[in-house]
């Protein structure tokens, strides 16, 4: 009986110890008080059909998902990583100094107006008098040549601030940005991340850290809180210089499986999927959820080895040129939603030559049999490396197939972002092809100068897949630095050309991105590049 | 008895060493630099070797542990390379969630594990143990990101029940509560009727039916008592799993919990965080693993501890 008693006493011990944590987790979520009410308010609207709550009161919250947790939101942090996830919140506690709108135009921000000199190496920028910090300190242009001068000088600032040397301060609300050399898209590099111009006085008082931890900005929406591995909130600043926003708060919450984003916004548990899954998206059919797309910043080129294995041979990499079905690949991936990839250079990026105006290799199953037979490849193994659980595995599975039925001994190896690094970006180069899609935050040509310039690629410690040469080296140098329009679009074509004619690779697509939200949300426009929503754009 | 328990702590020193190492070496190992990770793409050569540097990469993988390790014994588990956070205090601020949804799906395991085992054990081929098998065969065949979405699907979205993710109030931890148990409720019946019956064809079980025993006090006094031993060390590893096992529930439901910081911290490599939550399991499971031992000794006064 005793022994019995004592059984009894485990068990109901078990029930005590999970009541406990029951306690425990209650009190430790207390932190995302807003978090909770931002959500219990959202479903309520869900359940009355529509924007208004209970009592007819017109909801004021938000709540956004994002696939990876939000790393820094100090913008122009020298030691911590970064990810895309929080660019988002950047952007709307901080404001850069020229805001892109949805059609990659450029609108005043924090610059009122702007002048650029003739030879294109100095850029007047006319700021704002009326714009305060959250925390009460004046926005002026010491505090833009302060931001200017530490992102324009780290590395990751000069791959978007481009040829930046230094910001001359001229008066409280003037600033001049001298370059070292021209660069066409300075100007959208100053409506990005490294322009979020940071308090100087605060900055140098508290230092990097504990900005990071409390940021300060000049942006529609205060830095509430944030919750790790959960949620970022954020709160209406109500003396915004462009007014009140409509939407009071905004909860940001790391929601890493697509089909659990779906849910939720579903179900009203989230109202906005920035980066949504358009499969998902066009298997949807919910009345209360609208959705858009619009051409990303990102482009899924094929990127042959060319210093190793196969791909040295350039029979062989026309074959493959040739060989590739894209429009397959788009419709199993991107259900046919994504626009068909002829040139490194997403629509929409200046500085895209015209279409006609630059070569253009068809698919031909054929005539990559005749190069095949013309090439000296002799059955070996051609592997192409991705990244593992992406839309791009999927790609390259679809090209796998594609290749085998050519006749090459085609394998996909998909691996982690960490090894696919390791092995393309900065390793041994033991690979035939890669597919990875990468993004142009400037949202231009110059993309180009980064895949295939020596100065970018020939750098110590990455791997060299023999795509420079001093006759593209000076194509894309030109064309940087070329302030013509037309010229600069010709040295583009030409440079096109030239990588066409090599094979290096073979652009398969330029991607989309889809924006998901409640209907009932106004002023959602899908952008090209994930980071440039802005919140007080929007409202219920 | 106390002699037992100190023995069998310090058995656990080698056994964190040995678990510790050999993570620590197959992080090293691993491809990709967490310098150029950290960094990015942008980031110059001269800039990689000074983080390389500065994160000590440079000296031999044994060199690294030892020094890691002897941060570890002062209490000392280091920042986070990548966000520069402190690991335990991250640790602490998550392991809550992580731990109620592990007690919770324990708790179902136990407490509707082990009733629909003796049941079925007692119905044997009644319609209960032919239910509780076809369940049980449908609920350990079904992978969790599965069980999970559909549930989401079904009682969040079509019923309203429940909300689909997050980790506000426990409310929030119903669904993957029963997600993470569903796997091993399954088996757990299984498990309990299996040695329950077994128990049940013993002899002293016969002597007692022949004596007059009432059937519930044969259950409940001869057969649980002894068939209950598996059972107890089958929960006890389950506890230990808490943490692997909640790596896709804790990913569908979007609970931040210990086992998503772990993960997230493999693939961008940031060697201090996987260790320092590697060394609290290693010793939690060791210790689970000590209070199973003990319970056996509780449940059944024919293990001796320590002779």
């Amino acid at each position: 009986m005793k022994k019995k008693v004592l059984l009894a006493g485990v068990l109901s011990a078990c029930m005590i110890l999970s009541l406990a944590g029951c306690g425990s987790g209650g009190s430790d979520t207390g932190t995302t008080a807003a978090a909770a009410g931002g959500q219990t308010e959202a479903q309520a609207s869900d359940d009355g059909g529509g924007a208004e709550a209970e009592g007819g009161e017109t909801k004021d919250s938000v709540v956004v998902a994002c696939a990876a947790e939000p790393n820094a939101f100090y913008p122009i942090h020298t030691s911590l990583g970064t990810n895309m996830d929080e660019v988002p919140i950047l952007h709307n506690v901080y404001e850069s100094l020229i805001k892109l709108g949805p059609d990659n135009t450029h609108e005043p921000l924090l610059a009122e107006s702007w002048e650029i000199s003739d030879d294109g190496c100095t850029y007047t920028l006319y700021l704002r008098d009326d714009v305060y910090f959250h925390n009460g300190d004046h926005m002026t242009a010491a505090d833009v040549e302060y931001t200017l001068d530490i992102a324009g000088h780290s590395s990751a600032g000069l791959a978007q601030l481009a040829n930046y040397e230094d910001t001359e301060v001229i008066d409280d609300y003037t600033v001049a940005i001298h370059l070292s050399a021209p660069y066409g898209p300075f100007l959208n590099a100053l409506c990005g991340r490294y322009a979020l111009i940071v308090d100087k006085a605060l900055a140098e008082e508290i230092g990097e850290d504990a900005y990071n931890e409390a940021p300060v900005g000049t942006g529609p929406y205060k830095f509430v809180s944030y919750t790790s591995g959960d949620s970022v909130v954020l709160e209406a600043n109500e003396d915004y210089w462009g007014g009140a926003p409509s939407i009071k708060h905004v909860t940001f919450r790391v929601m890493t499986d697509t089909n659990t984003q779906m849910v939720s916004l579903e179900n009203g548990d989230v109202d906005v999927l920035i980066n949504a899954n358009i499969s998902s998206l066009t298997r949807l059919n919910n009345e209360n959820i609208k959705w858009d797309t619009k051409d990303a910043s990102s482009i899924d080129n094929l990127k042959i080895n060319c210093s190793k294995g196969p791909g040295t041979d350039i029979n062989f990499r026309k074959a493959i040129q040739c060989g590739i079905n894209k429009e397959d690949v788009n419709l199993g991936v991107y259900e046919g939603m994504a626009t068909l990839g002829d040139i490194q250079i997403a629509p929409g990026f200046s500085g895209r030559p015209d279409p006609g105006t630059y070569k253009v290799v068809e698919y031909d199953p054929e005539k990559a049999k005749e190069y095949l037979a013309a090439s000296n490849y002799n059955g070996e193994e051609f592997k192409i490396v991705t990244v593992s659980g992406t839309r791009d595995e999927s790609a390259a599975q679809i090209i796998q197939g594609q290749l085998i039925e050519l006749g090459i001994n085609c394998t996909v190896s998909a691996v982690d972002s960490a090894s696919y690094a390791a092995t393309v970006d900065n390793g041994t180069g033991e690979f035939g092809a890669a597919l990875r899609f990468s993004g142009v935050s400037v949202l231009d040509a110059d993309g180009l100068f980064y895949q295939y310039h020596s100065d970018s690629v020939l750098t110590p410690g990455k791997y060299d897949a023999g795509v420079t040469t001093p006759e593209l080296d000076e194509l894309l140098m030109a064309a940087r630095v070329e302030q013509d329009e037309d010229t600069r679009k010709d040295l583009y074509a030409q440079a096109c050309d030239y990588i066409t004619d090599n094979a290096y690779g073979c652009t398969i697509y330029y991607e989309v991105n889809a924006v998901a939200y409640n209907a009932a949300l106004n002023g959602v426009v899908p952008r090209s590049l994930t980071g440039l929503y802005f919140f007080n754009d929007w409202n219920w | 008895m106390v002699k037992y328990i100190i023995k069998r702590i310090l058995m656990l020193i080698p056994v964190i060493f040995g678990i510790t190492l050999f993570i620590y070496v197959i992080m090293s190992l691993a491809p990709g630099d967490p310098a150029t990770l950290i960094l990015g793409p942008d980031a110059t050569y001269e800039e990689i070797l000074a983080k390389r540097e500065e994160l000590g990469l440079n000296d031999p993988i044994l060199v690294r542990y030892f020094k890691y390790m002897a941060g570890v014994l002062h209490g000392d588990f280091g920042i986070s390379w990548y966000n520069e956070y402190d690991v335990m205090g991250e640790f602490l601020n998550r392991i809550p969630n992580t731990l109620l949804l592990g007690l919770l799906s324990n708790a179902i395991v136990i407490l509707v594990g082990i009733p629909l085992g003796i049941i079925a054990a007692v119905k044997q081929n009644g319609v209960i143990d032919y239910c509780t098998l076809v369940l049980a065969m449908l609920f350990s065949s079904m992978p969790a990101f599965w069980f999970g979405l559909m549930a989401q699907i079904f009682f969040c979205l079509n019923l309203g029940w429940f909300p689909a993710t997050g980790a506000e109030s426990l409310k929030h931890f119903i669904l993957p509560a029963v997600t993470l148990a569903s796997a091993s409720l399954a088996g757990q019946v299984r498990l309990t009727r299996t040695s329950m019956l077994e128990v049940n064809k013993l002899d002293y079980v016969r002597t007692a039916r022949a004596k007059g025993c009432s059937e519930s006090r044969i259950v409940i006094r001869h057969v649980l008592r002894n068939g209950l031993l598996p059972v107890v060390t089958s929960i006890g590893a389950h506890i230990a799993t808490i943490v692997g096992g909640a790596i896709v529930t804790e990913s569908v439901f979007a609970i931040p919990g210990v086992a998503s910081l772990m993960i997230n911290a493999v693939k961008i490599r940031d060697v201090p965080v996987v260790m320092g939550v590697i060394v609290v399991i290693s010793v939690f499971v060791g210790v689970v693993n000590l209070l199973v031992d003990l319970l056996y000794a509780v449940i059944d006064p024919r293990v001796k501890l320590g002779s």
